[in-house]
């Protein structure tokens, strides 16, 4: 139990605080934050909770490695990725819809950003759609964003502007026209999606993000009216509809590399670097946990549960 | 009286809506038109209107149930209010910098929370399932470990992205894509079961209602039809764009 009059003693202990802990110097204030923190930790939450050091020290680790390869990409050592098909034909993509005079459709998926398990395939998602968005200004394409979550509706409209700006043509962004709040139920989402793209008759669908059972409805669309397609999320069970629909499909973590990956910024390609040191990590833990499972000894599984 | 009257009718029109905007929806695998855009439409003047009112009547229990019951909390709820309220900054010329507060606010918090469990859930619980032995009790078992720490290996080898897939990557990612399309395939398989297990329920809800029912597709499908023949035929007395 925490021990309420100890805290209470030292909080109001002369020796430590002349007057009141509201009236402390900053000395005696950090003395007093010390005291607070030990005896939490020793009478009520530790610090370091059982089964959960091993992953603290994993996630020291992983942003230790993001930390020093993207300084070491800031300072010119920047990595070379390997060549993503799915991620080149995004550019052709929009050269196709520049060509054929109709339009590109762009998605994000339908998770919110907030989301914390799929927030950052939306973040990956809207990566892709600052990147697209300057392409089609460029080469004079027609953009149009679909938008599920009302709080995404601003941020895409502002990475869209954003491009268009940095192609020098920000009056051809009309961002009430071109992005568009759909509705935040799933399938009032993609039915008015599966309807817009039709009647538009678009030329591209690129949808990069988290998605559900709307998957192969969009898809099926995109295919049926003859667009170029390109599909990634890294919802285990709908990359099967986008690899069977799409004409390039994003497996999985392949999303999240695609923002480095098009923008070539050297500090993001070097986060990426950081994130393999993470996975190379999990390939030398398996290789030794088996080695030591199969030797009958469970000391790993032991460390990885500390 | 009149409210009972209305609920009535409201009830027996029931099934007629449900039936009504489940075709006119399913108009659409035919292709798209003014009944799936009716139905699109009222789709998503509904469920707009549901989630406001869901949320402003979220926001009104959550001030009932616990956050007017003392002065700290009351604070606590303004001081959220306003935050909130930055939102609709994003209209304003002047002070559109503002809404980025509450978005900051709302994406720091939850990417870290996301991260006091992601490397869990989806790393080293991962990691300690794979630690399987290679030698089991019988052939089979050991056949079935072994190629699970391959597969597992070299689905992850092949999401390294700073090593071109060349020389001895260039078989592991190859083995990776064949075991990631098997997998694929299982999951297609089992989601298209799902699906064809909704569709039939669907199925089974418009032919136990009484055949008049059957009125409205004969309906939706003869205009389809006799708009398309219309429109075949008026494009066929039209002379062809640029032609002589």
């Amino acid at each position: 139990m925490f021990n309420r009059n100890l805290l209470f003693y030292l909080l109001h202990s002369p020796d430590l605080v002349q007057s009141s802990p509201e009236r402390a110097n900053p000395r005696e204030k950090f003395y007093l934050f010390i005291i607070t923190f030990y005896i939490l930790g020793k009478e009520n939450m530790s610090v370091l909770q059982s089964g959960r050091v091993s992953g603290l020290l994993t996630l020291i680790y992983i942003i230790a490695m993001v930390i020093y390869f993207t300084y070491r990409a800031a300072r010119g050592k920047v990595p070379r990725l390997r060549r993503i098909p799915g991620l080149d034909a995004i550019d052709e993509a929009i050269g196709r819809a520049a060509e054929m005079g109709r339009p590109l459709f762009i998605s994000h998926g339908i998770a919110n950003m907030t989301d914390a398990t799929y927030g950052p395939q939306t973040i990956a998602g809207l990566g892709v759609l600052s990147y697209v968005a300057e392409k089609c200004s460029e080469l004079g394409a027609r953009l149009y964003v679909p938008v599920r979550q009302l709080v995404i509706w601003p941020i895409a409209v502002e990475l869209c502007e954003t491009g268009y700006k940095k192609a020098g043509r920000p009056e051809d962004f009309n961002p009430t026209e071109q992005v568009r709040y759909l509705s935040s139920d799933q399938f009032g989402f993609s039915s008015n999606y599966m309807g817009w793209m039709w009647r538009e008759r678009a030329a591209a669908n690129i949808m990069i993000g988290a998605y559900w059972a709307e998957s192969l409805q969009l898809a099926e669309t995109g295919a049926r009216i003859g667009t170029i397609q390109v599909g990634g999320t890294a919802n285990i069970h709908q990359i099967p509809f986008f690899v069977a629909a799409c004409d390039y499909a994003l497996i999985g973590e392949e999303i999240f590399c695609a923002g480095a990956y098009l923008s070539k910024d050297a500090e993001m390609i070097g986060s990426l670097a950081g994130q393999d040191m993470g996975k190379l990590l999990g390939i030398v833990l398996i290789l030794l946990g088996v080695i030591f499972v199969t030797a009958g000894s469970d000391i790993l599984t032991k460390i990885l549960s500390w | 009286m009149v409210t009972d009257w209305i609920a009535s009718v409201i009830t027996a029109l029931g099934p007629w809506f449900t039936a009504f905007f489940l075709l006119c929806i399913f108009s659409f695998t035919y292709k798209e038109n003014p009944w799936f855009r009716f139905a699109e439409a009222t789709y998503l003047g509904v469920a707009t209107a549901y989630t406001i009112g869901f949320n402003l009547d979220w926001l009104l229990s959550q001030w009932r149930t616990v956050w007017s019951l003392t002065s700290t909390k009351i604070m606590l709820f303004s001081l959220a209010l306003l935050v909130g309220l930055l939102w609709y900054f994003r209209f304003s010329k002047k002070y559109f910098w503002l809404y980025r507060i509450p978005l900051s606010i709302a994406v720091g918090t939850y990417i870290g929370l996301s991260l006091r469990t992601m490397v869990f859930a989806q790393f080293l619980h991962q990691i300690r399932a794979t630690f399987i032995p290679l030698v089991a009790k019988t052939p089979l078992d050991t056949f079935n470990n072994i190629l699970i720490v391959i597969m597992v290996l070299t689905v992850l080898l092949y999401f390294y992205f700073t090593l071109e897939h060349r020389g001895p990557l260039k078989y592991t990612s190859i083995f990776a894509r064949y075991t990631m399309m098997a997998g694929f395939g299982a999951a297609y398989g089992d989601t298209v079961m799902t699906r064809m297990a909704l569709l039939i329920g669907q199925a089974r809800n418009l032919l136990s209602h009484p055949p008049s029912f059957a009125s409205i597709a004969i309906v939706i499908l003869t205009t389809l039809l006799v708009s398309d023949y219309l429109r075949v035929r008026r494009e066929a007395r039209e002379p062809i764009k640029g032609g002589p």
